[in-house]
């Protein structure tokens, strides 16, 4: 009887689960049988026999599977702890090497997802937009954030698309509140439309949203300040005293989330402004404009159609000649990272997103290129267990699935460090980026998920070159002692330690260049002395309206004090911009400036320059109602090419429509931070706006001053605690995030050398051991050790050109773009670059002759040996 | 000694009787004849591991034949501990049994 196989093709998986039973032998049985069915009732029945015994052998089979993997398990991790003790140094560089990798990784990856988060809260997030206005002149245009009153009610009802529209309206925001007898002042009071609840969400913890705001005289407060004036009590209903106003608490909210463009939390009504005129001017743009949108309305639609929605009411308009308005949607999501609005409160930086994530995955890239350079390097000291087990019968499938099981459990541990890092590291993170949720960012069912897989592909890649490679040798080659490595080894190695130079590089002139623009920042000229300026701020309605002169005269009798000044905000605060007008027959128009009100000594004591005309003088009893400066941006922004020309000029000023003539041009100097251009600016005096008391304090003051100054303010302001600061130190402040930013590039930097060290102190040392025998030989044939460390260097000094060479474009390319957010820029200039490529070439060399040094003085008779 | 399951008995009793000649066909076709009810290939090989694994029965492999496409017969041979609890089993039921008449339906009592 011929038994070969005469079972179909589609039986064959029988053989397959009988494989392990009775011996291996199973298949005899079976066929047995089968033969014997088939003579007796045919191949159909004896068919379906076997297919039930195969079914039948099926949960043995299973289970003899997956024993197998458990043992297979069992000796991997063997292997592994048996790898461990023979080369600690090596595996013990790997694992932290990744382990900082990933904790860098997960570092970014929470700060992108923090900066991509914004706004994303709302719950009709898809469907609000703001509403933003580009106005055109001849010469250019300008895209306000904010947009003009009347608009909101038109698109409401003009629009089917527009379910709702609201404003909110960021004036007037630091007040004195008083409750029974403490006072208080507080920054941040917003005007805002009724509607704007349903569009914007805001959680309210008492009140109901959709009311809250229809009264004059309501006010919302957030938690922080609910907790602050009426602790352990609700707050619904009660009566707070703000700026001498009673105003009824209608609804209490959460305190202002971190990730929005708009962090504001008190609220006041719209209504509160009692219709003031410019309520309904269509040619000023001062208040944010939200809508949400229908379901389902096309939005890139709609934001064409309201293009010219203002042209109807603008006709005619003598203050709209010459100029364009168009409107537009642009979506609530997309404002923090996107927007390149003027007048934002909130604002990203998205170049600084696709940097850090660069970033992040050149850090890990390092790492796993540690990874794979270093066991690579050691396959030939496992050679010899390879060679020796493949003897043995292992197969190269279960060699490979072994060594990747070890890369798989090394990633593992690697990243249970990593988890540890971070949440050593979680402070002080927070602290530099102002994120403070980052945990519920993280513990999300789909970040684990993909925490996991991604610690899973790590391994997987890093692991999969080196298993190959190390399955693939004969054992009769090893045996002979032969070294093995192919010449794609040498290359891959090659490869990847000179990306790892090059993103060393990268970071370091990266942080050469933050650095440099953080000084340049605080270095820069601001037009201005900053130095020994006291500034008292004096809150609430200004009893200095009458008397400032007298108050300035009673600080002015002490020795220390050389001058002083009053004024609306001091340099560096934030400050709101009104329209002015400037009157001319030909020339007229109208442009949005930034106010400072002062006095008359204002410009002296902050020692700003005068280009043309003069500044405001005491004993010219009409300077304070007729007169005003600008500076030297505003000259421009009015057309005229010198100063000189704007002298005598008369403008219609924003705060109250006064006309004021220009009497003198001041220097510009910087009333902001160095992140923003340097705009248009007049200077009036103003006394209701007065605020803030600047002391010029001679450099020798001392406690004695301090004593003085306290005892005046008693004196003057009696009640009214002291509050008073350096203005140098406010001024520090506002750069403080990009110190912070500054920092953080720093620390990942170091991280990215620190792996990038390890892994070449491992590369170095494994290739001076591989060179023993050619350094031995070269020393034989008579060469020094100086020779050979020379030699063996000027193969880095290569790979560093090469590096150089990617590098350096890369680098400037990103610096570009992120400088591109400042509008002063320090210059990039190739110093830092040279800089940058000396301390990696010192970084090198330092490994390498530490390793070479070693091998070079070995005795050519030691290593020579084993020939 | 653990008490032998009726399986196990009937398994040990079919390889006894065997003797040298028990492999995993011979075993089924033996058990299908003595007690008219087929054994799958693949249980019969679990229960067999496991009188191995009980030291009832130990096993040996016969030499390669082209007849069954070259795969060798395991043959199974019963061990003394086997045939101990043979010889356990048989006394318990001759206990049980002893005198014990031809039992007839209807004579149990539904209680």
């Amino acid at each position: 009887m011929s038994t070969l196989m005469k079972p179909k093709m589609a039986i064959r998986y029988v053989r397959l689960l009988s494989k392990y039973q009775a011996g291996y032998n199973a298949e005899g049985d079976l066929l047995e049988i089968y033969e014997s069915i088939q003579n007796k009732e045919g191949s159909t029945k004896a068919n379906r026999w076997l297919f039930k015994q195969g079914m039948d052998m099926l949960p043995h089979y299973l289970v003899f599977q997956f024993r197998g993997l458990i043992d297979n398990f069992r000796n991997t991790l063997k292997m592994m702890h048996r790898n461990f003790k023979r080369q600690p140094g090596y595996n013990f560089i790997n694992i932290t090497g990744l382990a900082f990798g990933l904790a860098s990784c997960i570092f970014i990856l929470l700060f992108v997802l923090h900066e991509t988060s914004y706004d994303k809260y709302h719950e009709h997030a898809d469907h609000v937009y703001r509403v933003g206005l580009e106005v055109g002149t001849g010469s250019g245009s300008i895209k306000y954030a904010m947009n003009v009153p009347p608009a909101s009610s038109v698109l409401k009802d003009r629009y089917p698309q527009v379910a709702t529209a609201a404003r909110v309206f960021y004036w007037y925001s630091t007040r004195v509140v008083k409750k029974n007898d403490q006072i208080f002042t507080e920054n941040g009071f917003t005007f805002a439309d009724s509607d704007i609840f349903k569009i914007l969400t805001y959680h309210f913890i008492e009140g109901n949203p959709e009311t809250a705001l229809e009264e004059p005289g309501s006010l919302i407060l957030p938690k922080r300040l609910v907790d602050k004036y009426f602790p352990d009590e609700s707050a619904l209903g009660k009566i707070l005293l703000i700026d001498d106003r009673d105003m009824r608490i209608t609804g209490v909210i959460e305190d202002a989330v971190q990730n929005t463009h708009l962090p504001f939390d008190i609220f006041v009504s719209m209504k509160d402004l009692r219709n003031p005129p410019w309520l309904e001017d269509w040619t000023w743009p001062g208040m944010y404009t939200y809508v949400k949108l229908m379901p389902n309305v096309d939005a890139a639609g709609l934001s064409l159609q309201i293009e010219n929605l203002a042209d109807p009411f603008i006709k005619g308009n003598p203050r709209a000649e010459g100029k364009t308005y168009t409107f537009s949607l642009q979506s609530i999501k997309d404002i923090y990272l996107n927007s390149d609005f003027t007048y934002e409160v909130n604002t990203g930086n998205p170049s600084i997103l696709w940097i850090f994530t660069a970033i992040g995955l050149f850090i890990l890239a390092i790492a796993c290129f540690n990874y794979i350079n270093l066991t690579t390097a050691q396959s030939a000291n496992r050679a010899r267990e390879v060679g020796l087990r493949k003897t043995m019968g292992a197969s190269r499938r279960l060699l490979i699935g072994q060594f990747l099981g070890e890369s798989l459990l090394m990633t593992m541990a690697a990243s249970g460090c990593a988890l540890s890092i971070v949440i050593f590291g979680l402070g002080y993170f927070s602290d530099l980026t102002g994120i403070h949720d980052a945990l519920s960012l993280l513990l999300r069912y789909d970040m684990i998920m993909i925490f996991l897989g991604f610690i899973f592909g790590i391994g997987i890649i890093s692991g999969i070159y080196p298993a190959l490679l190390l399955s693939s040798y004969k054992p009769a080659t090893i045996v002979k002692g032969k070294s093995l490595r192919g010449f794609k080894g040498i290359l891959l190695r090659r490869v990847l330690v000179i990306l790892q130079f090059s993103i060393t590089i990268i970071l370091l002139i990266g942080t050469f260049i933050i650095r440099r623009q953080v000084n340049f920042m605080k270095q820069k000229n601001p037009g201005l002395v900053t130095e020994n300026r006291l500034i008292l701020p004096v809150r609430g309605q200004a009893p200095m309206a009458e008397n400032f002169e007298s108050i300035k005269a009673a600080f002015l009798t002490h020795p220390s004090i050389k001058s002083a000044t009053v004024s609306g905000s001091v340099p560096g605060q934030g400050m709101g911009s009104l329209r002015t007008s400037l009157l001319g027959d030909d020339d007229a128009m109208a442009l949005m400036t930034f106010y400072s009100f002062v006095d008359a000594d204002f410009i002296s004591s902050y020692e700003i320059e005068v280009l043309a005309g003069r500044g405001f003088n005491m004993s010219v009893i009409t300077d304070a109602s007729e007169a005003c400066l600008i500076n030297e941006s505003a000259v421009r922004a009015f057309g005229w090419t010198s100063p000189h020309d704007a002298i005598g000029r008369r403008l219609r000023t924003g705060l109250n429509d006064l006309e004021k003539q220009i009497i003198g041009v001041v220097g510009d100097y910087h009333y902001r931070s160095l992140h923003y251009q340097i705009e248009p600016l007049v200077l009036e005096i103003e006394p209701t706006i007065f605020g803030n008391i600047t002391l010029v304090l001679s450099p020798d003051y001392s406690e004695d001053t301090i004593h003085f100054i306290e005892q005046t303010w008693k004196d003057l302001f009696p009640g009214r605690p002291l509050e008073h600061y350096f203005l140098s130190d406010s001024i520090q402040q506002l750069y403080v995030l990009d110190s912070n930013r500054l920092d953080l590039f720093n620390i990942f930097t170091m991280l990215g050398i620190l792996i990038s060290g390890m892994g070449l102190l491992g590369l170095a040392s494994f290739m001076a051991v591989q060179r023993t025998k050619e350094i031995g030989i070269r020393k034989v044939m008579g060469a020094t050790s100086h020779g050979i460390i020379l030699l063996l260097a000027k193969d880095y000094l290569k790979w560093i050109c090469i590096s150089n060479v990617i590098a350096w474009p890369l680098v400037y390319w990103a610096a570009k773009q992120w400088l591109t957010t400042f509008a002063y820029r320090a210059p990039i200039r190739i110093d830092i670059f040279f800089l940058a490529s000396i301390m990696t070439l010192l970084l090198a060399s330092l490994a390498v002759v530490f390793h070479t040094t070693r091998a070079a003085m070995v005795n050519p008779t030691d290593s020579l040996k084993y020939e | 000694m653990k008490r032998l399951t009726i399986n196990e008995e009937i398994l040990l009793l079919t390889i006894w009787r065997l003797r040298d000649k028990a492999y995993g066909v011979s075993i089924r076709d033996k058990v299908l004849e003595t007690t008219g009810s087929d054994v799958g290939l693949g249980s019969l090989y679990n229960h067999l591991e496991q009188l191995v694994k009980k030291g009832y029965v130990f096993s040996v492999r016969g030499e390669p034949t082209a007849v069954r496409g070259g795969k060798r017969k395991v043959y199974y041979r019963i061990t003394d501990l086997g045939l101990n609890a043979l010889n356990e089993a048989r006394h318990l039921h001759q206990k049980l049994w002893n005198d014990v008449p031809e039992l007839n339906v209807g004579q149990g009592e539904m209680s």
